[in-house]
């Protein structure tokens, strides 16, 4: 559907950007943008930080991560009426980004071996049941993120998704499931197993560092 | 390591740490696991590190969408001729 300009008013009316670059002639009738799509796009330029934060952690270096921001976008900008108003946009777009993600690792055909995503369940329990049992408090204060980040970084991307995007990107466990298209009960087990690597991971190297 | 007999409230708050620390437990749940965090030292722990695990992946993903890429995608929305 396309609004024509109802008004296009005496010169300088709008200066920037998309409205700017078209009003080439003023005084034909001209095509303006959807004013949803306007809003549409505010918004989701908006989310840029929030869709990155998940964006970088699904790829493996800054740069993937950027292409796959710019993948994203296009494909969000070009399918923006299947956004359905009201709804969470944030989600809608990292579902996005999830789909493209998903291709990406298929066509590389690389899936990392899954990292202590066998562990006892009560590995940690046992562990700090020790008699020098850290302090997670202090630990956390003065903790380094490497070894976390590391840790999500091998996940497989199964497992690394659903932390991602319900720790990350602040999803709930349903939002997840609908962005990933698994049950909820799926979603859970899996951010069960990613984090308790994660948790393995902080673990030990609170270890290496009280050594 | 020595592995201390796991009585059955560890075991039940094992069980649910995951969604009291995401806040989804019912809160029948939650307060019997208030009441035994305040005497188990060991699951306290645990859950202090379920949480703190997130707090130290949320602080070091926290960085900002990079400035280059985000006028890059300002570029792609005002290219974008679909309707
Ligand atoms: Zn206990």
């Amino acid at each position: 559907m396309q609004v024509v300009a109802a008004m296009t008013g005496p010169s300088g009316t709008s200066t920037s950007g998309w409205y700017a670059r078209n009003v080439a002639d003023e005084t034909a009738e001209v095509p303006v943008t959807d004013p949803a799509r306007l809003v549409f796009d505010e918004q989701a330029l908006a989310l840029a930080d929030d869709v990155w934060r998940v964006a970088r952690r699904l790829t493996r270096d800054p740069q993937a991560a950027e292409d796959l921001m710019q993948e994203a976008y296009t494909r969000a900008f070009r399918s923006w009426k299947q956004y359905e108003p009201g709804t969470n946009l944030r989600a809608w777009l990292l579902r996005i980004v999830h789909n493209l993600a998903i291709d990406n690792a298929r066509k590389q055909q690389r899936q990392p071996e899954q990292l202590g995503l066998e562990a006892d369940d009560y590995y940690l329990y046992d562990r700090l049941n020790g008699a020098a049992a850290p302090d997670v408090d202090r630990l956390i204060e003065r903790l380094s993120p490497g070894p976390v980040l590391d840790a999500l970084s091998e996940l497989s991307l199964p497992f690394r998704e659903v932390v991602v995007l319900v720790d990350l990107g602040d999803l709930s466990y349903q939002e997840a499931a609908d962005v990933l298209e698994i049950p909820v009960g799926t979603v859970m087990s899996r951010l069960h197993r990613g984090r308790r690597v994660l948790k393995k991971a902080l673990a030990d190297h609170t270890d290496a560092e009280a050594a | 390591m020595s592995t201390r007999v796991r009585s059955e409230a560890c075991l039940h708050a094992q069980r649910c740490v995951q969604e009291y620390v995401d806040g989804t437990l019912v809160a029948e749940e939650v307060t019997v696991v208030d009441v035994h965090l305040a005497e188990c030292p060991c699951c306290a722990k645990c859950y202090g590190l379920e949480v703190g695990v997130r707090t130290v992946m949320r602080k070091a993903c926290d960085e900002p969408c990079p400035e280059g890429l985000r006028a890059e995608l300002r570029r792609i929305c005002d290219d974008c001729d679909c309707e």
